[in-house]
């Protein structure tokens, strides 16, 4: 036990130094960001180039105020975060749905209809936005939160997910509330639904990412500054006037955030999803 | 109403949601897309559509800023991809030695690639600019400053650096997953015959980790073959159309200049390469592998 902790010790400090070579480059840019949007632009410049540049010297909760503000980008998370919760609800819905239709109900043609929503993974959603947004602009959802939601509802992908997690239920739970006088419905909301949890966790996380992360659709969609997504916002910002550098990484550390204190608290899930997905 | 025929019944309405979004939002735009691409569709006159036979796809593999965008992309893929896996595979071996503080370094380097795109292409702007914090450090070292995307030669080695960067972390962690399932007795069992640490990454670790690597290698090469907001950010496609990529182009035919017709046969470019690689994948790694980690 004792020889064990030595040699861990031992090791550590063999690893020590190509280790903090990769923390260097990975983290140094992400506290360079941080620190400087709580900064003035006098101070900024003069930690610039010294270790102080990483260093939260100042406190200045302006920056964040003024573009959150003036920048219109308070306006934008709230749209972010409005258009992110639709979807999860209407996307959760459909899709879950769809999967425990297939699941647990019999009827014909429900081996064609799997087929075609197992056929239908393969196709990339960005080869679709030519005609997705010739139909949203015929049906006249152009600058409506519509628009970023209606597209993406159905998503092959989840309501396979959903299934597999849904058959991993034993069927005999749902047979003895048949028997009950159970219908469809409830027995969906009250059984499915609660047992089924992680996985719609999960599918929450990927569309509340999706969405925050979301670029070249908004940039198409959205041309009312009201409606704005986040990141849309920030770059619109950006290139609209100069800016105090303070208020550029303000900005950006707001684009940043959300998905890292997501990341912070739900990390198993995230690692979950990869490890899931990957094999 | 018996409970065969209720059975059915809420079968399909259970159902009905996601068809018909899949109809309107995903069958009909494949169709649709594969038709205009063979139209003069020009949106601002969506009286006339002309059907004009291949003559966007013979123009857009003769116009030389088109044909420019498409090897970017390519050449854009091509390295990216591969060094990005790589160094993923690397980062993946390293952090699963036992040392302590492996778990915080893991999620320090993790935690970099859920960071949006925008926010990571303007602090990476930022960095490489002629008076940014690159460009110190190479003076620190005594090189001369580089002009990274103010130059033709620089400006797309930049931006894949930047992709690398941080596709590199996230892929890490799909690796370090894989690691856990290789079973210690294959490594038991090499180190007994005598092999040394390059013997067991080419015939213990790569081998277990195959199916890995044809999830990361083919998603993330749909996923580069889409890249936009990056060279959107930092360069516009510019300079002299050296970072312009299928999707910048796109958007510019598209979305600028209104020409359906063109922009449907552009986006097929993209759509039959990402399709092809995804029957690929889903005949090497079956049902349950294939699928995009979003983020």
């Amino acid at each position: 036990m004792k020889n064990e902790f030595k040699r861990t010790i031992l090791k550590s400090l063999s690893i020590y130094p190509v280790l903090i070579i990769l923390l260097v480059i990975y983290s140094l840019p992400i506290l360079w960001l941080f620190s400087s949007s709580f900064k003035s632009e006098s101070i900024y410049t003069k930690d610039q180039f010294t270790i102080r540049a990483f260093l939260p010297t100042e406190f200045r909760i302006e920056n964040y105020l003024f573009v959150i503000q003036k920048g219109g980008l308070g306006r934008a998370v709230l749209n972010t975060v409005w258009v992110a919760f639709l979807n999860i609800v209407f996307c959760g819905l459909v899709n879950s749905f769809a999967a425990f239709s297939l699941a647990y109900l019999n009827y014909p043609m429900k081996c064609f209809i799997f087929g075609l929503i197992i056929a239908l993974i393969i196709i990339p959603f960005d080869a679709l936005i030519l005609q997705n947004f010739i139909t949203i602009k015929n049906l006249g959802l152009l600058n409506t939160y519509a628009s970023m939601v209606l597209p993406g509802l159905a998503n092959p992908f989840f309501i396979f997910l959903y299934r597999q997690f849904f058959l991993n239920i034993p069927k005999e739970i749902f047979e003895s509330a048949r028997i009950d006088g159970a219908g469809y419905l409830s027995i969906y909301f009250r059984i499915v639904f609660p047992i089924a949890k992680p996985v719609f966790t999960l599918t929450s996380i990927s569309i509340f990412n999706g969405m925050w992360n979301a670029f070249l659709w908004p940039l198409m969609v959205i041309t009312n500054p009201k409606y704005n997504l986040i990141q849309i916002a920030v770059q619109k910002f950006l290139g609209s006037r100069t800016l105090d550098t303070g208020y550029i990484m303000a900005s950006l550390s707001i684009s940043a955030l959300p998905p890292l204190i997501l990341f912070a608290f739900l990390q198993r899930y995230f690692v979950a999803a990869m490890r899931g997905i990957a094999k | 109403m018996s409970s065969k025929k209720k059975e059915m019944l809420y079968g399909y309405l259970f159902i009905l949601p996601a068809l018909i979004s899949l109809g309107i939002f995903m069958i009909y735009p494949t169709i649709k897309t594969f038709y205009y691409s063979l139209t003069d569709f020009y949106m601002l006159k969506p009286q006339s559509i002309n059907f004009v036979g291949l003559s966007n796809f013979k123009f857009l593999f003769s116009d030389y800023t088109i044909t420019n965008a498409i090897k970017n992309t390519f050449y854009f893929v091509i390295i990216s991809v591969p060094v990005q896996t790589l160094l993923a595979l690397l980062y993946a071996i390293f952090l699963n030695q036992m040392f302590i503080g492996r778990s915080i370094a893991r999620t320090i380097i993790f935690s970099v690639s859920v960071i949006p795109g925008v926010a990571v292409a303007n602090v990476w702007k930022m960095l490489v600019s002629s008076d940014g914090y690159i460009n110190y450090f190479l003076k620190l070292l005594g090189f001369p400053p580089q002009p990274f995307l103010n130059s033709t030669s620089q400006a797309m080695n930049t931006i894949i650096a930047m992709v690398v960067w941080q596709a590199a972390a996230g892929q890490m962690m799909i690796f370090l997953a894989g690691l856990q399932d290789i079973p210690k007795s294959l490594y038991e069992a090499a180190e007994m015959d005598g092999a040394n640490f390059l013997q067991k990454l080419i015939y213990v670790t790569i081998p277990g980790l195959r199916n890995i690597f044809n999830f990361i290698l083919i998603t993330s090469t749909i996923g580069a073959l889409g890249i936009f907001t990056g060279p959107f950010i930092m360069t516009a496609g510019g300079p002299r159309g050296a970072t312009e990529t299928i999707f910048l182009k796109f958007y510019q035919i598209f979305v600028l200049q209104k020409d359906v017709g063109l922009g449907a046969a552009l986006i097929l470019v993209y759509f039959i390469i990402a399709l092809i690689l995804a029957i690929i994948q889903r005949k090497f790694v079956g049902e349950e592998r294939q699928v995009v980690v979003e983020g």
